[in-house]
């Protein structure tokens, strides 16, 4: 009866022990991952690490009409304009 | 297209599109600040073709599309260096540089804006597009002559019969082709494998003998191109020249061109394209297109003929030649005979001029 307890205390402990190693084991398996990106090239597809994305100037004018009807200039003498015949 | 809407980005649309996680200067250099001039100082508009910007995530696509025909025109520089000799090269560059850089077909001319030599302007607001429109990409380029002979701009001359079906050029004109893949070291585009070809659709339309089509039995593949029953009257541009205004401004001029039908010999007979007839069409250049660079830069004008190949683009089940056998035979009209060649470029064409329409 005795021995039976003790050998019960013992597969719990062995149990905890197990199921606590093979969380360490995730978690710094998934530090890892962060720490140490794997990155792949697929074709057709981009093959680098994209930059967080900061021009934002660049697009607030270009998304903004009355902005551009304003700047946007016509060229003054385009060649198809002084081109004559089938080009 | 109004100057701002050439480069208004349709936010709902470019927000859909994965290129819009890419920061605009990665693509377009210049800076990202608040100030017009500051961020247009240095800014590459537009976007030039290179493997080091679109090569550089369309690998497979990148290189080939840089090297092919549609960005390095290749094939003008055959013909114009073919013309011309060594020491002249280095101006007909500098020619080529005014006059023909905006011909350049960079990636963003077919799948983002306008070609840069219709004035550009973004399409779909920065949305990029997989298939080329057929109106502001493809014949925004290629316009005098595809577009009015597929279209059936020419007043009395049907639209190409593929038109008709409402195939776009895309449909014949693939991805592949477009992007120079497989394609490499072409002097032209009748150089090289002849794709897309007619029988790559037309399978079932049999050749030669045993075809069951009385026409096609008669005359066999080498004896001519399926243009020369089946495509029409076409335009043909007689000079071309080039000049540029006071304050630097190029521009061209062509004094004379004319709607015409001409079977002539095939200038280049090659195991790809065998036909010992081919409909020509007269080019828009002579002696004196580039003169406003330098006297006689063409000093081997007669080393190429100035009727050239042609595929002309308004193919028809029928057309005078198909009428009857008399359209054709004993029908000099519709070859080039050598009454029909100016005889400033009787040595240039020597070798395409027909002595006369076959007998009946």
């Amino acid at each position: 009866m005795v021995f039976r307890e003790r050998g019960n205390k013992l597969k719990h402990r062995f149990t905890g022990i197990a199921l606590f190693s093979l969380g360490a084991l995730l978690v710094s398996a998934g530090i890892g991952m962060l720490l140490f990106p794997v990155t792949g090239v697929v074709s057709g597809s981009p093959s680098q690490d994209i930059p967080p994305f900061t021009d934002y100037a660049c697009l607030d004018c270009h998304t903004d009409e009355g902005r551009l009807k304003e700047l946007a200039v016509k060229p003054e003498e385009p060649e198809e304009a002084l081109s004559s015949g089938p080009g | 297209m109004e100057p701002w809407e050439r480069v208004w980005i349709d936010a709902e649309a470019f927000g859909e599109d994965i290129h819009s996680y890419i920061n605009c200067t990665e693509c377009h250099g210049g800076e990202a600040v608040d100030d017009f001039e500051a961020a247009h100082a240095e800014q590459i508009t537009p976007v030039v073709n290179s493997p080091e910007v679109c090569g550089r995530c369309h690998v497979d696509n990148g290189q080939p599309a840089w090297d092919s025909l549609h960005n390095q025109l290749t094939g003008y520089d055959t013909a114009l260096y073919a013309r011309s000799a060594p020491e002249h090269y280095g101006t007909l560059e500098e020619m080529e540089a005014n006059h023909c850089n905006s011909c350049h077909a960079t990636c963003g001319d077919c799948h983002v804006s306008q070609p840069t030599s219709v004035g550009g302007g973004l399409v779909k607001g920065h949305d990029f597009y997989t298939t080329p429109s057929m109106s502001q990409n493809c014949t925004a380029c290629h316009g005098s002559r595809v577009k009015d002979e597929y279209y059936g701009a020419h007043e009395d001359i049907s639209s190409d019969v593929h038109f008709r079906a409402r195939m776009a050029c895309t449909a014949c004109h693939v991805a592949d082709e477009m992007h120079g893949i497989d394609m490499d070291n072409l002097a032209n585009r009748y150089d090289g494998t002849q794709d897309p070809s007619c029988e790559s659709c037309h399978e079932d339309i049999q050749l030669g003998k045993d075809s069951e089509i009385r026409e096609h039995e008669i005359h066999q593949p080498e004896d001519m191109s399926c243009q020369v029953c089946h495509s029409t009257t076409y335009i043909n541009c007689i000079n071309c020249h080039v000049e540029q205004t006071e304050n630097g401004t190029p521009f061209f001029t062509v004094e004379e061109n004319f709607l015409g039908f001409y079977i002539g010999l095939n200038p280049e007979v090659t195991e790809e394209r065998p036909y010992r007839l081919v409909p020509l069409r007269h080019v828009p250049i002579d002696r004196e297109s580039f003169s406003f660079y330098g006297e006689n830069l063409l000093p081997n004008y007669d080393a190429r003929p100035t009727w050239v190949y042609a595929t002309p683009h308004n193919i028809q089940r029928n057309t005078p030649q198909t009428e009857t056998c008399k359209s054709c035979h004993d029908n000099n009209d519709i070859f080039l005979t050598i009454d029909k060649v100016a005889e400033d470029e009787l040595i240039a064409n020597e070798n395409v001029i027909v002595e006369e329409a076959p007998e009946w």
